[in-house]
């Protein structure tokens, strides 16, 4: 069972606050159906607190998004990196109950948002750069209605967020006059408002200046180790590639590949002076997942970073010198302009060989 | 939660530049009734009581400019929510798009009695110089015009004034309804105001069809004015039904449409 992890003026505890009709169901003692009116979370989604399962979306006959799956657990951050008009923000929409799928679902925490939008207390959304506020409002007096419409949430937390996007010197003047970065933070704000335990945010760092970029970034992290499912489209690869969890890259409304950035954190380059014994001694060693070879180095995959100290013991005692142990850094950017390039001759071959490019070539790139 | 939506409705209501602008006509019209030298030249009357300036000012602008300004309101309602781009973020929150839209229409719905409201008021309080008493001749609104048939009390002539002023906000409502309804399918507020007067202006021209008279929205307005219970009931019912229908069809649509 996956519950949620903490605690939130809407989250108490382990329970969530079931919308009518999906409230469990149980026997009481004289064996009649009793409506328990709370349920743990975790029995209502299986692990997933985003889940997109089969998703198509065509305007007309013109097809959007194609085939889509993408699944986001409690505590990952989920970047979509993709060329403009790849079909980002509507996949953004979709996720929101904002748009209506052509064919396949979306859940969120295991509920259908646009069925019962009751669940979009536990999501807290931007799908717009930059965020749309009424101007002739202040910025406190936006997060004030947002606050009423939510529920539940005080003059505190109003202050809390606008202070944790630096906004709090800006919270008296209209919106009307907020600069493109301070609409986008106030947007931020709006949205862990509730402390939600889903974040959906299109192009959060959209028109920032570099202060504030770094700023935007911390609070997603902070989300995500507070155990909300974040999800962002983002063009900012090289900042998403520090901390997010997975990066799908989409093209043409495909999800062409999903990378795994969690585990690629975990590899380490080992250059050695004897390399073959090296190799023997690491393959046998239980807490290193993969070890590749490649021409002047060693590549190894760590169960867990703090396994790394017995690497270079394991290695004296085999009697091998170690001449550099580094982080395998993984460059998203250069692995997504390749992953666009070799999408692009694909299609470019199959449409010679008049072949149907429909499918979806997703991959996981773990294995490539 | 609807009653939140509603509130909050009527806080940007009167953030709408078209309700100012609503506002400042409406003041117009006492304004000309009450101090405007020329009447007796024009229409061969003159205004004798303070119960015929309200009169007058809904008689001169019931037939034209109040359609168009809560058309205009009631599009530009919705319309300034796709504007700021803030339809999205409210959809956003935990409520159902029925509701949202509900909340739209009730207080859209509400404007034409806010706004007559306030005409009255105004009108009453402008026209303070020709005196609250009785007088012979008439309001305007009910039988007899500005004439009358003889004497008229002071209570009589303001409940004269408050039902037409009543029954003319009710004839506005399926209007306001309808301005809903176009901005939702055209997407826009200008194309929703526009959209709906047009289809005013047609319905004042198709007024020469004997049959399709009683379903037209223009046909109703003149209700304020009508003596005859018998047809003020069909009236009514025939305003009623067609608000219910433009409103049903609005968030029917809106139900369905992606954001």
């Amino acid at each position: 069972m996956i519950a949620l992890k903490r605690k939130s003026p809407l989250n108490t505890g382990n329970k969530l606050k079931l919308p009518s009709g999906l409230k469990k169901k149980t026997k009481s003692e004289s064996g009649s159906d009793v409506d328990t009116g709370q349920l743990d979370a975790g029995l209502n989604y299986s692990g997933s607190a985003i889940s997109v399962d089969n998703v198509s979306k065509r305007y007309g006959l013109r097809p959007v998004i194609r085939d889509l799956n993408i699944k986001v657990k409690a505590g990952e951050v989920y970047a979509l990196v993709g060329p403009n008009g790849s079909g980002k923000t509507t996949i953004i929409r979709l996720m929101t109950g904002l748009a209506f799928p052509s064919s396949g679902k979306v859940n969120l925490l295991g509920i259908d948002p646009i069925r019962d939008p009751k669940v979009k207390k536990h999501l807290g959304a931007v799908v717009e750069a930059p965020a749309a506020f009424y101007p002739y409002m202040t910025g406190r007096q936006n997060l004030k209605l947002h606050a009423k419409l939510i529920g539940n949430i005080g003059k505190e937390r109003i202050a809390e967020v606008l202070d944790q996007v630096e906004l709090s010197n800006a919270a008296e003047r209209k919106v009307g006059v907020y600069s493109l970065g301070m609409r986008q933070r106030l947007g931020l704000a709006a949205a862990i408002l509730a402390k939600p335990d889903i974040l959906i945010l299109d192009e959060p760092a959209s028109g920032m200046d570099p202060l504030s970029l770094h700023l935007v970034h911390k609070v997603l992290q902070d989300s995500a180790k507070a155990g909300a499912a974040v999800f962002i489209s983002t063009h900012h690869l090289d900042e998403v590639a520090e901390y997010c969890t997975k990066v799908g890259i989409l093209e043409e409304g495909r999800l062409i590949d999903e990378v795994n950035l969690s585990q690629r954190r975990d590899r380490f380059r080992v250059v050695v002076d004897k390399k073959p014994e090296a190799l023997a001694a690491l393959k046998v060693l239980p807490f290193i997942k993969t070890v590749i070879s490649e021409a002047d180095s060693i590549v190894i995959d760590l169960a867990s970073n703090d396994d790394l100290a017995k690497v270079s013991t394991v290695l004296s005692n085999a009697g091998v010198s170690i001449l550099e142990l580094s982080p395998d850094i993984f460059n998203l950017r250069a692995y997504y302009r390749e992953r666009m390039n070799s999408n692009a001759t694909i299609q470019t071959t199959n449409q010679n060989t008049g072949q149907n490019t429909g499918q979806n070539t997703s991959t996981d790139s773990e294995t490539t | 939660m609807l009653l939140t939506l509603i509130q909050i409705e009527f806080m940007k209501l009167w953030r709408l530049n078209a309700v100012r602008i609503s506002l400042v006509v409406m003041a117009i019209f006492p304004l000309i009734w009450a101090h405007a030298p020329g009447i007796i030249e024009k229409y061969g009357f003159y205004v004798i009581s303070a119960y015929q300036v309200p009169g007058l000012a809904l008689i001169s602008s019931m037939d034209f400019i109040l359609p168009f300004l809560i058309a205009i309101v009631s599009a530009s309602l919705l319309g300034s929510e796709s504007r700021h781009g803030t339809l999205p973020t409210m959809l956003l929150k935990p409520i159902t798009r029925s509701q949202w839209l509900c909340s739209k229409l009730i207080v859209s719905g509400l404007f034409p009695f806010i706004l007559l409201a306030f005409t009255l008021i105004f009108a009453l309080l402008v026209a303070f110089p020709f005196g609250y008493g009785s007088f012979v001749g008439g309001t305007g609104v009910l039988g007899g015009d500005v004439v009358g048939v003889g004497e008229i009390s002071a209570g009589t002539a303001l409940f004269q004034i408050l039902r037409a002023y009543m029954l003319a906000a009710l004839s506005l409502v399926p209007i306001s309804c309808m301005a809903l309804l176009f901005t939702v399918l055209l997407g826009t507020g200008v194309s929703g105001a526009l959209a709906s007067v047009a289809v005013l202006i047609v319905m004042y021209s198709l007024d020469v069809i004997p049959w399709l008279e009683r379903f037209l929205l223009t046909s109703h307005l003149d209700i304020y004015a009508q003596p005859y219970l018998g047809r003020l009931g069909l009236s009514l019912s025939s305003i009623l039904l067609s608000a219910a229908v433009f409103a049903v069809i609005a968030l029917l649509r809106f139900e369905k449409t992606d954001i």
